[in-house]
């Protein structure tokens, strides 16, 4: 058995990647439900792509949120995100990118927040009218 | 659409495990609580479909107009100091620009 597998993408050809680094998304992402595993890929920093494992073309430019200082004022729930997070297990927020006319914006209003302990992730929705779908990232970078 | 008529206070069952009860009325607006197992996700409509059009925008980052884009926000916007979590990332990708040439030729 072995501890790496490949993957095909659209955009990078075939990737290697350790099995271990897989995210289960058991609810998938907004809109995309059918897809239930993605890897985090680096590219240029700080965006990383949110690759899915079984559809080639599907991946989302995502930033980790530890880069925006204090954007999360208060620690989006994990506890209403249906994704269980116990007092050991290491976590990250990611935010979607998207690009609006040569406008770089991120999606703060639903982050995907990930477990790397249990590697499992959810996209959650913010009950904060202060968040917004579109920021722009300039805004958000120290 | 199946409509019903309830009183404040008395409830709706869907299915085995849904329960939509309304709560009180404020003015224009009506308070309705929801108990649904967490694996049920409740989103308010207009905002639901909000981030369904945000995501879907950003699943159509491709590697033409829009990753140029963020190749001049990075020139424009030059980072010292990006974190990274080694935990979460499978691994370092260069974009294979030509690849991504003959995925889009197969769309139209």
């Amino acid at each position: 058995m072995s501890d790496i597998v490949s993957i095909e993408t659209s955009r990078f050809g075939k990737v290697d990647i350790k099995k271990d680094s897989i995210l289960s998304f058991p609810n998938g992402i907004i809109g995309f439900s059918e897809y239930n595993e993605f890897v985090v890929l680096e590219h240029k920093e700080p965006f990383s792509w949110l690759q899915s494992t079984s559809n080639p073309a599907l991946a989302f430019v995502v930033v980790d949120s530890i880069n925006f200082g204090e954007t999360y004022k208060d620690k989006p729930s994990f506890e209403n995100s249906g994704l269980e997070l116990r007092n050991d297990d290491e976590f990250a927020i990611l935010v979607l990118i998207a690009v609006n006319d040569d406008k770089v914006t991120v999606n703060l209003k639903a982050p995907i927040l990930v477990n790397l302990t249990s590697k499992k992730a959810v996209q959650s929705i913010i009950d904060n009218d202060e968040l917004s779908t579109s920021s722009n990232l300039w805004d958000l970078l120290p | 659409m199946l409509i019903l008529t309830r009183k404040f206070g008395e409830s709706i069952v869907i299915g085995e495990d849904i329960v939509v009860t309304l709560l009180e009325q404020r003015g224009a607006q009506v308070r309705v609580g929801i108990q649904a197992p967490k694996s049920i996700k409740v989103f308010r409509e207009e905002i639901y479909l909000e981030i369904l059009a945000q995501n879907k925008k950003s699943a159509e980052l491709e590697i033409d107009k829009s990753i140029d884009a963020l190749d001049k926000y990075l020139q424009d916007h030059p980072r010292k100091d990006a974190k990274t979590n080694n935990n979460l990332s499978a691994g370092k990708v260069n974009l294979k620009r030509p690849e991504v040439e003959i995925v889009k030729k197969k769309k139209e």
